[in-house]
């Protein structure tokens, strides 16, 4: 079972989009649960981004990528 | 002979204690001490804080500028010619940094307030220096400038120039991940030097091959809306009025 790493959808109210800015955590490295893992940039504000789980991080979207409210930048297995 | 002002009184009654209210740090001491406001409130040792300083000239770089290649050499050529460059938390371009500027750092837990989005966390930042500047008669509005430096959707400003930047950085509350520390950061011109401050940001920007430029037209200094209005020493007038505003809205929005 995989578990998404998502930009919450509910954490700007336009339609800006974001930056992928740093992963703290290597693809396919092992995360811990809580431990921020990257950060994200919109409207001037990055956001840091905590595991949602322990496990072995899958990167979706690399620095310097556009991303949504909503999308899943990773995944933890 | 001009009506009295009630707010002008209030401040020229100020006591000494309250005159001091402007902190002023080192660059690197006040980046150390914005972190350590947003460590307190992630790890639940505090619930919302407020500080107002100021430092000395720089410039302040965000992370994402900070990694770009050859950064560290081209600061190095800056802080040569006066502008040593630091780098910060919070999102966005280049600053500057000087003493005639002032600097709001807030920090607070989003469980404070109802699930605040971005833009809520501006608004919180950005309606108290508009609350302070309206209380002396000089309207701010908040939007975007073209040619400021470090633009986006929530500078302050006056005159249709930018008189304050703002940036952010959310971290999650480590008890309560769902919930985050919001620290919120406001840098208003009061008696800068736009000139240099422009030349300097141009030029960092150019050989780390930025292609944004900032034009010092775009940019005022508070000093010149409100210089019969504040006291003879502006910054700490301003300052003291900042922050008994923050302290209210923090007070405020815990009892909420």
């Amino acid at each position: 079972m995989s578990i998404d790493i998502v930009v919450p959808a509910n954490l700007w109210d336009g339609d800006d989009q974001a930056v992928v800015t740093v992963w703290l955590a290597s693809d396919g490295g092992q995360v811990v649960k809580g431990r921020v893992i990257a950060e994200i940039m919109v409207e001037k504000t990055q956001y840091e981004i905590a595991a949602p789980a322990d496990g072995t991080l899958k990167i979706a979207s690399n620095v310097d990528d556009i991303v949504e409210k909503g999308s899943v930048i990773g995944t933890i297995v | 002979m001009r009506a009295a002002d009630p707010s002008r009184a209030k401040i020229v009654g100020m006591s000494a204690h309250q005159s001091t209210v402007l902190k002023k740090y080192r660059p690197l001491d006040a980046l150390e001490r914005e972190a350590l406001m947003l460590e307190r409130v992630a790890s639940g040792t505090s619930i919302h804080e407020c500080e107002v300083w100021a430092t000395t000239q720089c410039l302040v770089a965000s992370q994402r500028m900070a990694r770009l290649a050859g950064f560290h050499d081209h600061a190095t050529t800056s802080a040569a010619s006066g502008w040593p460059v630091h780098v910060r938390g919070t999102g966005g371009s280049l600053v500057p940094q000087g003493s005639g500027i002032i600097n709001v750092s807030l920090a607070f837990a989003s469980t404070l307030a109802a699930a605040p989005t971005i833009e809520d966390a501006y608004a919180a930042l950005c309606q108290p220096i508009v609350d302070v500047l309206n209380g002396f008669g000089c309207p701010a509005l908040i939007g975007p400038v073209a040619g400021s430096f470090c633009d986006g959707g929530y500078n302050i400003i006056v005159g249709n120039r930018k008189v304050a930047g703002t940036a952010q950085r959310w971290r999650p509350l480590y008890n309560e991940p769902a919930h985050h520390a919001v620290f919120a950061h406001a840098l208003i011109l009061v008696d800068a030097d736009l000139l240099s401050a422009a030349h300097a940001i141009n030029a960092l920007n150019e050989v780390c091959g930025v292609a944004s430029r900032v034009k010092a037209s775009a940019h005022a200094n508070l000093q010149e809306h409100l210089s019969s209005k504040l006291g003879h020493s502006a910054r700490d007038d301003l300052a003291y009025r900042l922050q008994m505003r923050f302290d209210e809205m923090l007070a405020a929005m815990h009892r909420a």
